[in-house]
């Protein structure tokens, strides 16, 4: 449930951003260093081994750290879909689109299908304090200030979905063919047999840095003409 | 020889002491100073009492039989160790100087009882003899009460006993006790329960308010003090017997009777409150009146509706009590030498860890925006308003909701009427109904604590805090025995109940304080105006209202509840800012920042608003609440809260989900923009949720953090079983630019799976 609220709400908190920060001259920005705050971790999940399993405390376990790379060495990964137990009928790790109302000739509800999504992600330390700014229109005003550290970087995990494809049908979502033969009997090579259909995937698997600070503040579109709505 | 010369010594030194007390002379003033000598003692001393029935008749409304409240085969005996209770009491009257002067006559009682166990087998709810076709008694559970150390009460007044202008001074100790509360061989315990005050004030009867105690009186106002009390068990050695559980202290514990308790979670409070109050009456007439608070723009308009379903019992039987005080912080005049009220939250057990929170503050800083005026003294408090206790036979109960809510819910009235009943019918239930109950208290400061089972933790200089204010909380509770069926098929007795509660996002008092429901985290660093800057940040001003009913079942290890009608609907706004009252951060060297004071109403104003969120959900669930592992050698990992539940939202009709105005249940953030058009709202909503969600989540309390961990499971039971497709959960995103017209944008689907988020938060 926290997830499903904080989603949407990062998302606004970034949309409203956006909107201050248009009429904003950097000069103006008053550096105010806060002084309490909270520092957080925060590791997200999907569908894979560490979403399923509560009992495990992180995303890998590592033995030490390799002296030629200086990067930890990961003896188990739990940043993975485990065939037949994370996702045992893979029709259910599936995220499903069906923009507009979109039909196709036979009227059936067109669905856009994110197959086999999954991914974790993971960041170490970032930190949330209150801030004071002077606004546009040269008022005092409290903002959110997220921090975060070039050493803390994102690390996302085997981010990503196997195929994306266009299902047909009112329950189109659970459709479940796989690349078997082609043309008339033809089996496909052995690359792509018994995998779900579909025309793309993405797989994202890397460290993300970021060093720097995101002011979040509330903005009044009051729909003049020197704001942007 | 040695020997000898120190024996004289010795025997010079008895007599000297003695001749130097027979010298002394006595006056006739300090004669008559010796009075008090006289009284009554009694003392008397019991083995085992045995009452079979003790019951509480609530007298009914014409043409219903009264319902009787009981205890049950009550047994009290001597706790172990001891052969007997002993309980003994003194009295006496005599003398004492009043405050204008003259002299009155006081009377001081002290009493004791020795450890004793007291228990009822059952908690009954009985029609006999009037019972109805259909209608049997109820059996609410059993209930145990014991204590290690004697209970004392001691009460010494200045003139008469009840006198509202003579004071009076109350001791309770209630120390270290034991309370349970049973069912199918399971008990939830509150252990190391304590309600130890030491109080002064004033005990009087009025035509109006009934029985009253109080501590503001004819000479001005005193404290009540929640001392705090020896913790005698499981104490860790490094801390000797210097380890204190609060005064009022709430640590509770869950297992089967004889086994290790497992560890649910700890609240506490300890020491001084004043402007305390407790009436206590039969007055039911304000059990149908319901405050709201509607507001638009900046504006508040409170207002007084009275429910017209169901409410005929009001005019017989019944309990009225009120119950309020206020918090104290340093510097208030009233403490000499008392500590200040704290709070205590946190996991319990061994090696478990909590928050204390201090400094409690109302919410706003100021009562003015005058730059120069100092920061208010008022204090923070609870009032828990007027609370009513009815045995009622009832299917149809009036609850009254704000303008807010209404619009949430989609309502069409005000007064929302339902059935409190299990059946159809009408039933008959205990009804405890709370109106206008308020907590309005900023903790400014918090700290981690160790539980006394491991070493204190050092000293942690935080300058965080918390508030979770509570303004005009309204409820109806409802509970009555109900079978259930566990997780292997066994049908059990539970505990069935129906509520329906709501909470007010804002009010204004009449001299314009600003009260609220909100959860905020405080940032309390000094900040550059020399005092605390007093940054918050959460959501604030929630309107809420829930509406449920179904079982509470003690399962082995777990308790289960269950749900079979879940509604909750609530609207909050995402907000950073600076509490009202406070100096803005800046100093008057920045460009057009000079020292100026946040508005107090600024929880009125949308200046600190990121968004505002919004939801109704309605479905059926289950909770099963997992209490954390005891061991010798627990550790935060290993003894852990934990929660298992479930949801399925309600299906719609092929007609309902058709229809782009139709939310169902739904999700959405909205944003008001005021311009020179007026205030528009536009919003992003999910709309029509359908599905089953899975949901579990583990809070971790260490010494210096906090963890969140949670676990959604799609797609609930497929997912879990892997038992074919199942249904997906689904959603229609919709926007709604104007704030009046839906706009569907796309049908989601999310057919299955497990998200897991882990949060750990580290304040400073």
């Amino acid at each position: 449930m926290r997830k499903k609220t904080l989603m949407p709400f990062l998302m606004v908190a970034s949309f409203s951003a956006n909107a201050g920060l248009v009429g904003l001259d950097n000069t103006e920005l008053v550096d105010v260093v806060g002084q309490g705050g909270a520092d957080l971790s925060w590791t997200l999940s999907l569908n894979h081994q560490y979403a399923n399993d509560l009992s495990l405390k992180n995303i890998s376990k590592t033995n030490g750290v390799d002296p030629t790379t200086g990067r930890a060495i990961v003896t188990e990964a739990y940043y993975q879909m485990r065939a037949d137990k994370d996702c045992a009928l893979l029709e259910l790790c599936r995220l499903a689109i069906s923009p507009n109302n979109h039909k196709d000739n036979n009227g059936q509800q067109k669905w856009l299908v994110f197959k086999q999504l999954q991914g974790t992600l993971q960041i170490d330390k970032f930190s949330l304090e209150g801030t004071t700014i002077i606004n546009r229109d040269g008022n005092r005003q409290t903002a959110m200030l997220l921090k975060f550290y070039d050493d803390k970087p994102l690390k996302i995990r085997n981010l990503g979905f196997a195929s994306l494809s266009v299902e047909s049908g009112e329950t189109g979502y659970f459709n479940k063919t796989t690349y078997d033969t082609y043309a008339t009997g033809k089996t496909v090579p052995t690359f792509d047999k018994g995998q779900e259909q579909g025309f793309m995937g993405v797989n994202v698997h890397g460290n993300l840095h970021m060093d720097g600070n995101l002011k979040i503040f509330s903005y009044n579109c009051s729909g003049a003409t020197t704001s942007r709505c | 020889m040695k020997k000898i010369i120190k024996l004289n010594l010795l025997t010079l030194c008895i007599f000297a002491a003695n001749q130097s007390y027979a010298l002394q002379v006595m006056s006739d003033q300090t004669l008559s100073d010796v009075t008090g000598q006289d009284g009554i003692s009694i003392t008397h001393e019991v083995s085992r009492v045995e009452i079979a029935q003790a019951n509480w008749i609530d007298p009914a409304e014409a043409g219903q039989n009264p319902i009787k409240l009981g205890l049950h085969d009550l047994k009290i005996e001597s706790a172990q160790g001891n052969t007997n209770i002993k309980s003994k009491l003194d009295f006496d009257v005599g003398t004492t100087q009043l405050a204008n002067g003259s002299k009155g006559v006081g009377i001081q009682l002290k009493a004791s009882v020795s450890p004793f166990t007291a228990t009822a087998a059952k908690i009954m709810l009985i029609c006999d003899p009037n019972c109805a076709v259909g209608e049997t008694n109820q059996n609410l559970g059993s209930f145990k009460l014991s204590t290690i150390s004697p209970l004392e009460v001691y009460l010494a007044t200045t003139n008469g006993l009840f006198n509202r202008n003579s004071i009076a001074h109350l001791d309770f100790k209630l120390q270290n006790a034991s309370v349970s509360y049973g069912q199918n061989g399971q008990n939830l315990t509150l252990k190391d329960f304590n309600f130890n005050l030491s109080a002064d004030g004033y005990m009087y009867i009025d035509p109006v308010e009934g029985i009253v105690l109080t501590t503001k009186g004819a000479d001005g106002d005193h404290i009540v003090n929640l001392g705090r009390v020896e913790d005698k068990t499981d104490v860790h050695t490094s801390r000797g017997n210097t380890a204190t559980n609060p005064g009022v202290n709430i640590d509770l514990r869950y297992g089967a009777e004889n086994s290790t308790q497992r560890n649910l979670i700890r609240m506490g409070a300890s020491g001084a409150l004043t402007n305390g109050k407790i009436s206590f009456n039969a007055d039911q007439t304000g059990i149908a009146k319901f405050n709201t608070v509607n507001r638009s723009n900046n504006n508040t308009l409170e207002k007084e509706t009275i429910a017209t379903n169901g409410y005929g019992f009001k005019n017989t039987g019944g309990l009225h009590l009120n119950v309020s005080a206020d918090f104290t912080r340093a510097g208030n005049s009233l403490l000499a030498g008392n500590a200040p009220t704290t709070f205590e939250l946190g996991h319990t057990g061994t090696g478990s860890y909590a928050i204390e929170f201090s400094n409690l503050t109302p919410l706003n800083i100021r009562t003015s925006t005058d730059p120069n005026a100092s920061i208010t003294n008022q204090n923070a408090y609870i009032d828990f308003g007027q609370i009513y206790i009815n045995n009622i036979r009832s299917n149809s109960l009036g609850f009254v909701i704000n303008d807010q809510i209404k619009n949430i819910l989609g309502a069409t009235v005000y007064e929302q009427v339902y059935n409190p009943s299990p059946t159809t019918n009408a039933s008959n239930m205990a009804l405890v109904a709370v109106r206008g109950m308020d907590f309005q208290a900023i903790a400014r400061k918090a700290r981690f604590i160790s539980d006394n089972s491991i070493a204190a933790q050092s000293t942690n200089t935080g300058t965080w805090g918390l508030g979770i204010p509570i303004y005009n909380l309204n409820a109806n509770v409802a509970l009555f025995s109900k079978k259930y069926t566990d997780s292997k098929g066994v049908s059990k007795d539970g505990l069935g109940y129906n509520i329906a509660a709501s909470t007010e996002g804002y009010g204004e008092d009449s001299a314009g304080n600003p009260k609220t429901t909100s959860i905020i985290v405080i940032d309390g660093a000094t900040g550059k105006q020399g005092e605390e800057v007093n940054y918050y940040a959460g959501l604030r001003n929630i309107d809420s209202y829930i509406k449920a009913d179904g079982v509470i079942g003690f399962n082995e290890n777990e308790i289960y509840v269950k749900a079979d009608h879940l509604l909750v609907a609530a609207k909050a706004e995402v907000a950073i800012g600076q509490l009202p009252g406070s100096l803005y951060n800046c100093t008057a060297a920045e460009t057009t920042c000079a020292k100026q004071v946040v508005p107090i109403n600024n929880f009125a104003k949308k200046d600190d608003v990121l968004t505002t969120i919004a939801f109704m959900l309605d479905g059926k669930g289950e909770l099963f609440v997992i209490p954390g592992m005891e061991s010798l050698d627990a550790t935060p990992e290993t003894n852990f809260l934990s929660f298992k539940s479930n949801f399925e939202f309600n299906t719609l009709s092929a007609a309902d989900l058709s229809d782009e105005k139709k939310k169902g249940s739904y999700l959405s953030i909205s944003n008001e923009d005021t311009g020179a058009s007026g205030t528009k709202t536009s919003s992003l909503n999910l709309n029509k949720l359908q599905g089953h969600l899975g949901m579990n989540g583990r809070i971790y309390m260490k010494s210096d953090s906090v963890a969140l961990d949670n676990q959604v499971q799609f797609n609930y039971k497929s997912t879990l079983a892997s038992g074919g497709q199942g249904t997906p959960f689904k959603a229609e995103m919709a926007m709604s630019p104007s704030g009046s017209t839906m706009q569907k944008i796309a049908d989601i689907a999310i057919t299955g799976g497990t998200m897991r988020s882990t949060l750990g938060i580290t304040p400073r």
